[in-house]
C-alpha cells in the first residue's frame, strides 16, 4: 500500500482508461452494424461470421474487465490490479490485430477503427508501466 | 304591634361549609296562629314556655270542642335529601297503577313499609328532594324579578295548573319527551335556555300541607317554607334565612269558607352537629401529612444537587447539529468539523474532543441546489477563566471550523470546501451558517487532475481559514492565494452559559447601597465636624469676653483707692 498522503497517480493513465472506454462502447456497436451489413451484402461464409462475432464478444470481455483493472490499480495506487491490466493489454491487442489483418472482410473504416485502438492500447501500456514503476519505487523506499 | 312580630326578610342567605352536606340539619317548626295562643307569644329559643301555657289552656278548648292541638303544632329535624311523604304522595304511591319510573317503585315501596310500620312521623311538613320532580317544574316557574307587581303570563299560568295535577304532569313530560327529541335549527333562545350551568346544584324543598284539619293531602294546600341549595363547592343557599333569634316567619291561606281562612308561623333553625375536637385535630394531623408527603414527594422529583462553578469562571455548553451542506458539485458528502478554543483563558474538559465527523452523505436536488441533509448532533462545553481583572480586552470567542469533503466510488476524495464560523455569545438557540470556498490551483492541468484523479489542494493549517494560529504581526494578507466559492454548511447550536457573576450581579446592588450608606455616614461625620466648630468658637469668644473683664474690674478698683 502507497503512503496516503503521497498522490502517485497518473492522471493521463486515468485520462486515457476513461476516453477509451468511451470509446469502445463506440466501437462494439459499430462493429455490430457493420457485421450486420457484411453478412447481408457480402457471400460471408457462416461459419466465419459466427467465429467473428463470437471473437467480438470476447474483445468486448477482455476490454471491460482490463478498464475496471486498470482504474481501480491507478486510483486506489494498488500494484496488483494494475498488474492484470498490463496482462490483459496484450488479448487485447491481439484482438485489435486480427480484426485490422485475419477477418475475412475488412473494411477502411475497420482499419481506422482498429489502428486507433491499437494505439490506445500501446499508449496505456507504456503509462502503466511508468506507474508501475512509480508505485514501486515509492514502495521501496 | 303585631306587625314588629314577624320576620318579614324572606330574602335568601348564602354560606360556605368545608364539611360534607350530608352532615347538615335543620328544625322546623310549624303552628298555627289562634286567638288563644296569639296572646302568649313567645320566641323559638323558648319551647317549653310554650308548652306550659298551651297546658293551661288545655281543659277549655277540650270543653269547647275545638280541634286537637296534634293538628296544630308541628317539629321536625330534617336531614340534607332526606324524603319525608306527604298525604298525598302516601295516597299516590299506594295505588300501583301510578308508579312509573324506578323512583316511584321506590317510593311505592318505603311508603308502604311506612303504613306497615305505623304511619308516618310527620304530619303537615314534607319534602321534596332532588330527584322528585317537583324540583324542575319549580324552577321553571320561578319569578325572575322581586317585584310585588309582577303579573305571570298566560304560559306561566299554565304552567301553574299543571302543576297541580300529578296525572297532567306526567302527560306534559310524556309529550315534551317525544316531540322534541332532536332540534334540528336551534333557536338563540332554545341554546340560552338549554345551556347547562356551570354549576350543578341540588335542591331540596321543605313543604307544609296547611289544608284544614281532615282535609290533607290535596295540591292546592301546599306551601313552600324553604328552598335549600347546595352546589359541589360546598356553598349552601337557604331561602328564607334561618330564623336564629329573629322572629317566625308567617303564611296566610285563603279557605273557601271564613272558617278556614288561617294563618301559621314557622321557624327554621340550623342543628347540625358540631364536629369534636378530637376528629379536628385528627382531621388537621391528616391533611398536614398529606401536604409534607406531598411537598417531600415534589423535593425527590426535583433533586438538591446544582453544580456550581468556580468564581471568575463562566461555563459554555453547546448542544449542536450540523443540519444540512449544500450547493457543491460531487456527491457522498460528509464534514470534517472542529472547535478552536483561543489559547488564552479558555479550557476544556480533557475527557471530550472537540472534533468529530459526519456521515457520508448523498445528496439530492432542492430548487436549483443540491443538498445533503447530516443531522448530526454534537456537544461539548468549555470554560472561560478570567484570573486578572485589569485586563480589558474584549475575551475570544471560540470558532467552529468545517472542511466538507466528498468521496468517490474509488474511496478517493476531494475538498469541497473549508468554511468556519464564531460561536453565538448570547445563550440560546441560533441557526448559522457558513459559508465556504476551496482553495484553486491556477491551470487546466490542475482541473484535469482533480476532476480524474481526486485529492485537491489541502489547507495545512484549517485555521488558515480565519486567522491563522501562526499569524503574528498587525495586517493579514492573502495575496496570491487562489480559492474558489462554494457551497455552504448550516449549524444549529444551542448555547447554555453558567457563571457565579451573574448571581453576583445582584451584591453589586448591596455594595453600592453598603457605599451610599459610607456617604450617609460621612454626612453625619461633618454634620457632627460643624457642630464642634461652632462650640470651640462660641468658647473663644467667651474667654475674649473673660480677658477683658478683669481689666475693667482692676480699673474701678483703683479708682476707689
Amino acid at each position: 500500500m502507497a503512503p496516503r498522503d503521497k498522490r502517485l497517480s497518473s492522471t493521463p493513465l486515468e485520462i486515457l482508461f476513461f476516453l477509451n472506454g468511451w470509446y469502445y462502447a463506440t466501437y462494439f456497436l459499430l462493429e455490430l452494424l457493420i457485421f450486420l451489413y457484411k453478412g447481408l451484402l457480402l457471400p460471408y461464409p457462416t461459419a466465419n461470421l459466427v467465429l467473428d462475432v463470437v471473437m467480438l464478444l470476447l474483445y468486448l470481455g477482455i476490454e471491460v474487465i482490463r478498464l475496471f483493472f486498470g482504474t481501480k490499480g491507478n486510483l486506489c495506487q494498488r500494484k496488483m490490479p494494475l498488474g492484470i491490466s498490463v496482462a490483459l493489454t496484450f488479448p487485447s491487442a491481439m484482438m485489435a490485430s486480427y480484426y485490422l489483418l485475419l477477418q475475412t472482410y475488412v473494411l477502411r473504416l475497420e482499419a481506422i477503427m482498429n489502428s486507433i485502438l491499437l494505439f490506445f492500447c500501446g499508449s496505456e501500456l507504456l503509462l502503466e508501466m511508468l506507474t508501475l514503476a512509480t508505485f514501486s519505487s515509492m514502495d521501496r523506499i | 304591634m303585631a306587625e314588629a312580630v314577624w320576620s318579614t326578610d324572606t330574602g335568601e342567605a348564602v354560606y360556605r361549609s368545608r364539611d360534607p352536606v350530608r352532615n347538615l340539619r335543620l328544625r322546623v317548626h310549624l303552628q298555627r296562629i289562634t286567638s288563644s295562643n296569639f296572646l302568649h307569644y313567645q320566641p323559638a329559643a323558648q319551647m317549653g314556655k310554650d308548652l306550659i301555657d298551651l297546658a293551661t289552656f288545655k281543659p277549655p278548648q277540650a270543653a269547647s270542642g275545638h280541634r286537637p292541638d296534634e293538628e296544630e303544632e308541628e317539629e321536625v329535624i330534617i336531614g340534607w335529601q332526606e324524603k319525608l311523604f306527604s298525604q298525598f304522595e302516601v295516597d299516590l304511591y299506594q295505588n300501583e297503577s301510578a308508579c312509573q319510573s324506578p323512583l316511584d317503585h321506590q317510593y311505592r315501596q318505603e311508603v308502604l313499609k311506612l303504613e306497615n310500620s305505623g304511619g308516618r312521623k310527620n304530619r303537615r311538613i314534607f319534602t321534596y328532594t332532588d330527584s322528585d320532580r317537583y324540583t324542575d317544574l319549580e324552577e321553571y316557574c320561578q319569578k325572575i324579578t322581586t317585584s310585588a307587581g309582577e303579573a305571570p303570563s298566560f304560559l306561566v299560568e299554565r304552567m301553574a295548573n299543571v302543576r297541580r295535577r300529578r296525572q297532567d304532569r306526567r302527560g306534559v313530560e310524556g309529550s315534551k319527551l317525544k316531540s322534541r327529541i332532536i332540534t334540528w335549527e336551534p333557536s338563540e333562545d332554545f341554546i340560552r335556555n338549554s345551556h347547562a350551568i356551570n354549576t350543578p346544584l341540588q335542591t331540596m324543598y321543605i313543604m307544609a300541607d296547611l289544608g284544614p284539619y281532615g282535609k290533607l293531602g290535596y295540591k292546592i294546600h301546599e306551601h313552600v317554607l324553604c328552598v335549600l341549595k347546595v352546589d359541589s363547592n360546598g356553598v349552601i343557599t337557604v331561602k328564607p334565612d334561618f330564623t336564629g333569634i329573629k322572629g317566625p316567619y308567617r303564611i296566610e291561606t285563603e279557605g273557601e269558607k271564613q272558617e278556614h281562612t288561617s294563618a301559621w308561623k314557622y321557624t327554621i333553625d340550623n342543628v347540625s352537629s358540631l364536629a369534636q375536637p378530637e376528629e379536628e385535630e385528627r382531621e388537621q394531623r391528616v391533611f398536614k401529612d398529606l401536604y409534607g408527603r406531598h411537598k417531600e414527594y415534589l423535593s425527590s422529583l426535583v433533586g438538591t444537587d446544582f453544580e456550581m462553578i468556580a468564581p471568575g469562571a463562566l461555563r459554555l455548553f453547546v448542544n449542536g447539529e450540523v443540519v444540512s451542506a449544500r450547493g457543491y458539485e460531487h456527491d457522498n458528502l460528509y464534514v470534517h468539523f472542529f472547535v478552536e478554543l483561543p489559547a488564552t483563558n479558555w479550557s476544556s474538559p480533557s475527557f471530550q474532543q472537540l472534533s468529530g465527523v459526519t456521515q457520508t452523505c448523498v445528496t439530492r436536488s432542492l430548487g436549483m441546489d443540491k443538498v445533503a441533509y447530516f443531522s448530526f448532533p454534537f456537544t461539548f462545553e468549555a470554560f472561560f477563566l478570567h484570573e486578572d481583572e485589569s485586563d480589558e480586552s474584549l475575551p475570544e470567542w471560540p470558532v467552529l471550523y468545517c472542511k466538507v469533503l466528498s468521496l468517490d466510488f474509488w474511496q478517493r476524495y476531494r475538498v469541497e470546501g473549508y468554511g468556519a464560523v464564531v460561536l453565538p455569545v448570547t445563550p440560546g438557540s441560533h441557526t448559522l451558517t457558513a459559508s465556504t470556498w476551496r482553495p484553486m490551483e491556477l491551470g487546466l492541468v490542475a482541473e484535469l487532475r482533480r476532476f480524474f484523479i481526486g485529492g485537491s489542494l489541502e489547507l495545512e493549517d484549517p485555521s488558515y481559514v480565519r486567522i491563522p494560529g501562526t499569524f503574528k504581526g498587525e495586517r493579514l494578507s492573502r495575496f496570491g492565494f487562489r480559492t474558489e466559492t462554494t457551497g455552504t454548511v448550516t449549524f444549529r447550536l444551542h448555547c447554555l452559559q453558567q457563571s457565579r457573576a451573574f448571581m453576583e450581579s445582584n451584591s453589586l446592588r448591596k455594595q453600592m447601597r453598603s457605599v451610599l450608606d459610607r456617604l450617609e455616614g460621612f454626612s453625619q461625620q461633618s454634620s457632627t465636624h460643624n457642630v464642634l466648630e461652632a462650640f470651640r468658637r462660641a468658647r473663644r469668644r467667651m474667654q475674649e469676653a473673660r480677658e477683658s473683664l478683669p481689666q475693667d474690674l482692676v480699673s474701678p478698683t483703683g479708682t476707689l483707692a
